[in-house]
């Protein structure tokens, strides 16, 4: 079978526009479908970590919020324990009141300094002298004692018990002690 | 036999030619091309559209999710922080010394024959934690020295009940220019200082809850 030279003009110029056709439909149809999907894939890939971290964080976060009460009621407790007002104005006469009720009449307590507080945010430090002129050593065990259990807030840093070379039956007492309070 | 003669055999060959026409055979697989082409993309366009419908669905989910985990994440940091501060409130109520025990520890180690004539105690909290305590006074016996280092091993061994890093040492024994009567005999008499060092961080005491009367510690005996 022979082709006429107008048959061989029509398959050459068929087989260019199959070429053409071709390329148009990868370069224009399966190309960007292509490149569309891979994106997709891509971004569902960088989407699944931060969905399980959103999750994680979820999770994380009401697991804190069980344990977050039982800080917040302590945080509470310590901020019911602390008058409201100036320290200068409660402090000498909450040791005043608590070593009498013990029995220990005669006491001083002033005001030492303001201590700088970085590690407890929302409250301040103070330091107290407290002296004991004249006490019996029991009666100031049982005030000490009382002092410490009562008053959490309140740490002695400095302690010194003298004994009277005259009255041997009393000592003098001074107390260098630190309380938090709220700013 | 009958001679047969095809006398049609130009029409049939253009019949022939006609049915093979390259033209025509072209066009055909170009249209069986066309079609499966079609039908490829069709089936990659399915595949495109499950992958986005996925990736939407996860788009959706990370959207509604996101603002969720950003506030989570504000809370527990404010949370933490919370948490935090009550923790070292608890550590420094837990931290103090309770000096009224010790006390009580130093007084039970005294014999009869030692007079305590001063105490001082540091808790030492600018010393890296640790705390001293200072004993002065005057022992009188035979052997007052004696005394003395019992005493210093009682008090240690008392204090070692609480802190078992406890250290007491001697700072001063002299003889005292004082001969003190004991039972009825005049005695030599020693005057000492120990010195008692201890760590008070691994304090095992347990934490006391604020707001809430606490047991009280016994109050120190003679």
């Amino acid at each position: 079978m022979k082709l006429s030279k107008d048959q061989i003009q029509k398959i050459v110029l068929g087989g260019m526009i199959f070429c053409g056709v071709i390329y148009s439909y990868s370069a224009f149809l399966l190309g960007p479908l292509s490149s569309s999907r891979e994106k997709a894939i891509k971004d569902t890939a960088e989407l699944t970590p931060k969905i399980s971290a959103a999750h994680a964080q979820i999770t994380k976060t009401e697991g804190i919020e069980k344990k977050a009460p039982a800080s917040l009621r302590l945080i509470e407790q310590v901020q019911s324990m602390i008058p409201q007002g100036a320290p200068i104005a409660w402090v000498p006469t909450k040791i005043s009141d608590l070593f009498r009720r013990e029995g220990v009449e005669k006491i001083s307590a002033r005001m030492a300094g303001e201590l700088p507080e970085k590690e407890l945010t929302g409250f301040g430090r103070y330091s107290w002298s407290v002296e004991v002129p004249r006490v019996e050593f029991i009666a100031f065990g049982r005030a000490l004692s009382a002092m410490e259990n009562d008053e959490p807030l309140m740490e002695i840093q400095a302690l010194e018990v003298d004994a009277g070379r005259d009255d041997v039956q009393f000592q003098r007492v001074s107390i260098t002690l630190q309380n938090i309070v709220r700013l | 036999m009958a001679l047969r003669i095809n006398l049609y055999h130009e029409v049939i060959r253009a019949k022939r030619q006609e049915q093979f026409d390259p033209l025509k055979l072209s066009l055909l697989a170009l249209i069986v091309v066309a079609v499966g082409m079609a039908g490829y993309y069709g089936v990659q366009l399915k595949r495109t559209s499950n992958v986005r419908g996925a990736y939407n669905a996860q788009k959706a989910e990370f959207d509604k999710l996101d603002p969720k985990a950003k506030e989570a994440e504000k809370k527990e940091a404010e949370l933490n922080k919370q948490i935090d501060l009550a923790d070292k409130l608890t550590k420094r109520m837990e931290k103090r010394i309770y000096w009224a025990p010790l006390f009580e520890n130093v007084m039970l180690a005294v014999p009869a024959n030692v007079q305590l004539t001063r105490l001082h105690c540091d808790a030492g909290r600018d010393k890296g934690g640790t705390s001293a305590m200072s004993i002065e006074g005057i022992a009188a016996d035979v052997e007052p020295r004696a005394v003395a280092e019992n005493l210093r091993k009682a008090v240690v061994a008392r204090i070692a009940t609480k802190y078992p890093n406890a250290v007491a040492t001697f700072k001063n024994l002299d003889d005292s220019t004082e001969h003190p009567v004991v039972n009825g005999q005049r005695v030599a008499a020693v005057v000492f200082t120990i010195n008692v060092t201890f760590k008070s961080e691994p304090d095992p005491a347990p934490a006391p809850v604020p707001g809430k009367r606490m047991a009280k510690n016994e109050a120190p005996t003679p």
